[in-house]
């Protein structure tokens, strides 16, 4: 009986799923079969099994499982007929994979049956096994498949070796054993042999460098001669493409001889002349000659140079290029892609044609051009470059903007030249494309804006342009019933820009001469925010951004304060809890903290671009090894392992004496406002919180915090009797507003810590009032000194002038100061002098710090700090803590 | 050739043979065939018949009603796996060794797009050094894994891919067409469905553990043919 002919119930089968109307019915189907095909195995029904396996088999490809069917395909591979054993193979190859336990046990049918007699047996074992051999199975097979490599049909000689490459794969040891057969299949005439012991050979010179250097040396003529001969041969019906014998074949040997030529100048040498005659005499109208082509130049690019070659090559890229059918292109950008290293001016000549390609109706041409393109940008040619890029953004369809727009963003942030051309571009970038912008970029662009502040008016001045047409858009497209997606980022850094600097949109402040001057009055100003406030379609994270904007302008301009109240106010019943606080806690502060407003909303200090790009780059680990050498043994600062060198810098609580007064009082000032219950500062709170944040943000270096907030809550417990809390329960219960007034008192100070970042350093005033100074912190390789000095008529702020003496006969680079203190301090750190610290006290540096004490007269300074710098690379690290300030000093 | 499957489809997204020369499991299968018909489908006759999905690229080309597709690796360069977290320091030193030197760290098995994708988020220029590699010497492949057994880390995974001729691969769907033709005679989809055992033999004829075995379709034939005639 024959077992594919006879498959009639198959057919039913078949028919019987194709005339499904639905998914439900062809799983019914499917079910119903499958069910049938478990009892036949069941009672292990001879001569249905080929056709149960068949109809698994298909069942397997609509995508049902059939492992139960596993068995069955090794029963069918053990039983003795070519028919069942050949099924039995397929269905092996098809349904089992090389991970499955089941596959151990066919190992034993394989070795028979690569011993068998039958010719064709031995194929079907020779192409299971080359298909699904795992490790093991490579190990215990290898030398049956060695032995094949020399049989006498050239049909197991070409499957054995294809069975060679996935041993050579799994168990590269193995390797060894196979160079010589492999060699031996390389002086073949038959073509499937040759072309498989070619991909064996090209396989084996990447496990195994030995069998590249024997190859190299002795085989290269060989091939070249295969290849010649190949190009050479006449027609050959059997294997003629479009007027060339095998075309694959000569792309395997072009593979071949690349590897061979890599990095080695005899071989390269040996294959020029072929090359330059694959290269000219290659027909180029047909696909197949093309393939050739492509082939060929891949090989002249990586094999050692010659000049004319590559000039060649390049040649057939350009054409390549140019050519009206989209595969070529395609493959011609890819190839680009890879030349530009090897020839870059080369590349760079076809950039208009690259540029042209990227505006291309087709997706992959355009992602190949856009990465081309990408690399091919340098600083002469990135503003040309960009602007086009640019330019076919608005035309370009939206499934490609966001892509292009990452693209952009990245090649604009790389090479700006100079800050206005980036911001210029990115304004353009956020008004075509402002949805596709992911969230790093326009913060990079904040930061940037912030750190130009030459350029704030005109940025204030063109987002407000922008913003106004886009907005004006959107209207029209509404009423025309379009659909257009609006540009929340440029609303972001809009609504950003205006409350920052909305007085210079108003004075036009700052003018360029490239600028129409634009009038814009306050309200205007007002109403841009109000339009983003109130459109409906904007997430949360704009609307909180512009309630802060209006916050801000409301103290810019106090004409239209009464305004901006009115409509901060309308949030106060926000189902969003976050626009309903914030609502609330703005609209008191407009109303009844009209003293400390101008201060609160100042504008922010210039962001710092290192600080961001560290905290962008947070999730890389930090190298940092710590100094092993610092002796004990010090007259103040306390050297100590940092095992958790943060934890430790933070909670000045755990190993302090309590400097004066009662240790629950200063416990609670540690904390105090992580301790206080939400409702009662929850505004000032806010600001507090954000500028602790500032303050952590400065200790960091890039590390995440949260390690104080543990603190926090350890602590937390052991509080409970103590009198502080009471206190604290006491103003949580009093009513939260008024409460306000009386905390914002200690907010300004908080405030004071924030406009230090701006662009005033403090100068330190001798005022005449001596201290003594004071040896901080004394290791084996480092001094600082503190001179303290006040200011007149300030005793709570304490100046202190840090000098830092390097003790080695090694410089530091890259020294960093960081410094701690408890919360009732205020710290403001100046810049230091320098971070390179000349060798052996030949200098030092000066850093100015500036203590500010709430609690002056109760409690005295306390500070802890980190040092940290590099000798010749290596990272330092030092800490220690200071405890005995001058008493006159705080108390 | 690198082949990491072939498939066909109809015009209707139905698949009529599928053969997998690495493992997925049933899921992803069906997910990857459902995406790819997808992407395809949606393409006309003027676009090029390459596609990038996830990490493969896909040949295709359209017969009638029927879609054959070939995907293969999209990766064009040598591939390194490395731990994660050694990455950028890796990087850094390498540059200076050799010119043109990236490090892909990653514990196992992520494919090309996704570390492109990666990369690109923690920084542009890694990108650009990447697409020299293929030019990297083989000589400093093996000096480069050697010292960084010695030296740094051990490496996990070391594997190299070739670039894809994609055109080749073009030739070859038209090879594997005009094979089935002249075995079926006029082939159409419903040969290749009710005879699917007769097209994997056919497939295993020619293309094994994801290379080309035999370009000859009177060898490639010959073998079916003979046992039709036995049977």
């Amino acid at each position: 009986m024959n077992p594919f002919s006879s498959g009639t119930r198959l057919r039913d089968m078949i028919r019987a799923i194709r005339a499904c109307k639905t998914a439900a019915d062809e799983r019914a189907v499917v079910r119903k079969e499958c069910a049938a095909i478990r009892t036949s195995m069941n009672e292990n029904d001879q001569d249905y099994r080929h056709r149960n396996l068949a109809k698994l088999m298909f069942i397997h490809m609509l995508g049902y499982p059939t492992h139960f069917g596993q068995m069955e395909c090794l029963k069918l591979i053990a039983s003795a007929g070519f028919p069942e054993k050949r099924i039995g193979y397929l269905g092996l190859m098809l349904l089992l994979d090389e991970r499955q336990e089941v596959l151990m046990l066919v190992t034993n049918s394989l070795k028979q049956d690569l011993n068998h007699s039958n010719q064709y047996i031995v194929g079907l074992a020779l192409c299971a096994l080359g298909n699904i051999c795992s490790a093991e199975m490579a190990r215990d097979l290898a030398p049956e498949v060695e032995r094949l490599l020399q049989f006498r049909d050239p049909n197991v000689r070409k499957k054995a070796a294809l069975c060679s490459i996935r041993i050579i794969k799994k168990v590269p040891d193995l390797s060894e054993n196979f160079i010589n057969p492999a060699a031996a299949l390389l002086k073949e005439k038959h073509h499937g042999v040759l072309i498989t012991g070619i991909q064996l050979c090209t396989d084996l010179c990447k496990v195994s460098p030995e069998a590249l250097e024997f190859l190299r040396k002795k085989h290269t003529d060989g091939l070249v001669k295969t290849l010649k001969g190949a190009v050479n041969s006449p027609y050959t019906p059997e294997y003629d493409i479009a007027g060339i014998a095998d075309p694959f074949l000569h792309i395997r040997l072009l593979k071949l001889l690349r590897v061979l030529g890599q990095g080695d100048a005899d071989a390269s040498d040996a294959m020029n002349d072929i090359l330059a005659q694959v290269a000219t005499k290659t027909e180029s109208k047909k696909n197949a000659g093309n393939a050739i082509l492509y082939e060929c130049v891949e090989t002249i690019m990586s094999i050692e140079d010659n000049g004319g070659l590559r000039v060649l090559a390049i040649n057939i890229l350009g054409r390549f290029l140019s050519n009206r059918d989209n595969n070529i292109r395609y493959v011609a950008l890819n190839m680009l892609m890879k030349a530009i290293t090897v020839d870059a001016q080369a590349v760079q000549r076809h950039r208009a044609t690259i540029l042209e390609c990227v505006k291309d109706s087709d997706a992959s041409i355009q992602k190949r051009a856009l990465e081309l393109v990408y690399v091919l940008v340098n600083d002469t040619n990135v503003k040309p470059l960009t602007k086009e890029l640019i330019d076919y953004l608005e035309v370009s369809d939206q499934e490609f903007k966001g892509y292009l727009t990452a693209k952009i963003c990245s090649i604009v942030e790389k090479f700006s030249p100079e800050k206005i051309w980036y911001i210029d571009q990115m304004l353009r970038v956020l008004n075509e494309a402002g949805s596709f912008v992911s969230d790093e970029v326009w913060h990079a662009l904040i930061v940037v804006i912030s750190s130009a502040s030459d350029l704030h008016g005109y940025t204030v001045r063109a987002l407000y342009k922008a913003f106004q047409t886009s907005s004006e858009q959107e209207m029209s497209f509404q009423s025309t019933s379009k659909k257009k997606t609006h540009q929340e980022s440029l609303v972001r850094i809009a609504v950003w820009c205006i409350g920052e600097y909305g007085d210079m949109l108003v004075n036009n402040v700052g003018m360029l001469d490239i600028e129409d001057p634009i009038t814009v009055t306050e309200s205007d100003t007002v109403d841009v925010v109000k339009i983003a406030i109130k459109h409906h379609a904007l997430d949360l994270t704009t609307k909180a951004m512009a309630l802060v904007a209006l916050l801000k302008l409301s103290s810019r301009f106090p004409s239209c304060s009464e305004r901006i109240k009115d409509i901060i106010v309308q949030h106060k019943g926000s189902f969003v809890l976050e626009l309903q606080q914030r609502s609330l806690e703005f609209n008191s502060i407009i109303e009844k903290h009209q003293n400390i407003r101008s201060a609160l909303v100042e504008r922010m200090p210039i962001l710092d671009k290192a600080t961001f790009s560290t905290r962008r780059a947070g999730s890389l680990p930090a190298a940092v090894s710590t100094s092993s050498g610092a002796s004990l043994d010090l007259p103040n600062g306390v050297a100590k392992p940092s095992a958790a060198p943060l934890v430790d810098l933070l909670d000045l609580s755990d190993d302090l004496p309590a400097p004066s007064s009662s240790g629950g009082d200063f416990l609670q000032d540690l904390l105090g406002v992580d301790l206080s219950p939400a409702p009662t500062q929850s505004g000032l709170g806010q600001i507090q919180k954000a500028d602790t944040d500032v303050l952590l943000d400065l200790l960091s270096s890039g590390t995440p915090i949260q390690s104080s907030s543990p603190t926090t809550e350890i602590l937390l417990p052991s509080q409970n009797d103590k009198s502080p809390i009471a206190t604290l329960d006491a103003r949580s219960s009093s009513s939260s507003l008024s409460e306000q007034a009386t905390s914002s008192a200690r907010a300004a100070p908080m405030m004071d810590l924030l406009d230090g970042f701006g662009p005033s350093p403090l100068k330190p005033e001798d005022n005449g009032s001596v201290y003594p100074s004071l040896v901080a912190f004394e290791s084996s390789s480092l001094r600082i000194t503190f001179n303290f000095s006040k200011q007149p008529g300030n005793p709570q702020t304490t100046l202190i002038q840090a000098t830092f003496t390097n003790l080695t006969p090694n410089v530091f680079t890259d020294l960093i100061f960081q410094a701690a203190v408890p919360k009732f301090l205020q710290l403001h750190l100046d810049p230091a002098s320098s971070n390179i610290l000349p060798a052996s006290g030949n200098g030092s540096i000066t850093q100015n710090l500036r203590v500010t004490n709430s609690q002056h007269g109760k409690k005295s300074l306390l500070m802890r700090m980190r040092m940290s710098y590099k000798i010749d690379n290596k990272d330092m690290l030092e800490e220690g803590q200071i405890n005995n300030f001058p008493q006159d000093l705080g108390s | 050739m690198g082949i990491r499957f072939i498939l066909m489809v109809n015009k209707q997204g139905q698949t009529r043979l599928a053969q997998y020369y690495e493992w997925l499991t049933l899921e992803e299968r069906r997910a990857l065939e459902g995406e790819i018909v997808r992407k395809c489908l949606a393409r006309n006759d003027q676009q090029c018949s390459f596609v990038e999905h996830r990490n493969y690229k896909i040949v295709y080309r359209r017969y009638a009603s029927l879609f054959f597709l070939v995907g293969v690796d999209n990766d064009e360069v040598s591939f390194y796996l490395f731990n994660y977290s050694m990455l950028l320091f890796s990087a850094f030193i390498f540059d200076a060794v050799t010119r043109v030197i990236f490090m892909i760290s990653f514990e196992h098995g992520y494919g090309w797009s996704r570390t492109m994708s990666i990369l690109e988020e923690m920084d542009g220029w890694i990108y650009k050094l990447s697409n020299s590699w293929s030019f990297l010497m083989p000589d400093h492949y093996f000096n480069l894994i050697h010292c960084l057994n010695i030296s740094l880390f051990s490496v996990n995974t070391v594997c190299i891919w070739q670039l894809q001729n994609e055109l080749a691969i073009l030739e070859f769907i038209h090879l594997l067409v005009e094979t089935m033709d002249r075995h079926f005679g006029n082939v159409c989809e419903l040969d290749i469905m009710f005879h699917l055992e007769k097209a994997h033999f056919m497939l295993e004829e020619m293309v094994m553990n994801g290379c080309i075995v035999e370009t000859s379709k009177s060898n490639i034939l010959s073998p079916i043919q003979l046992m039709d005639k036995t049977s």
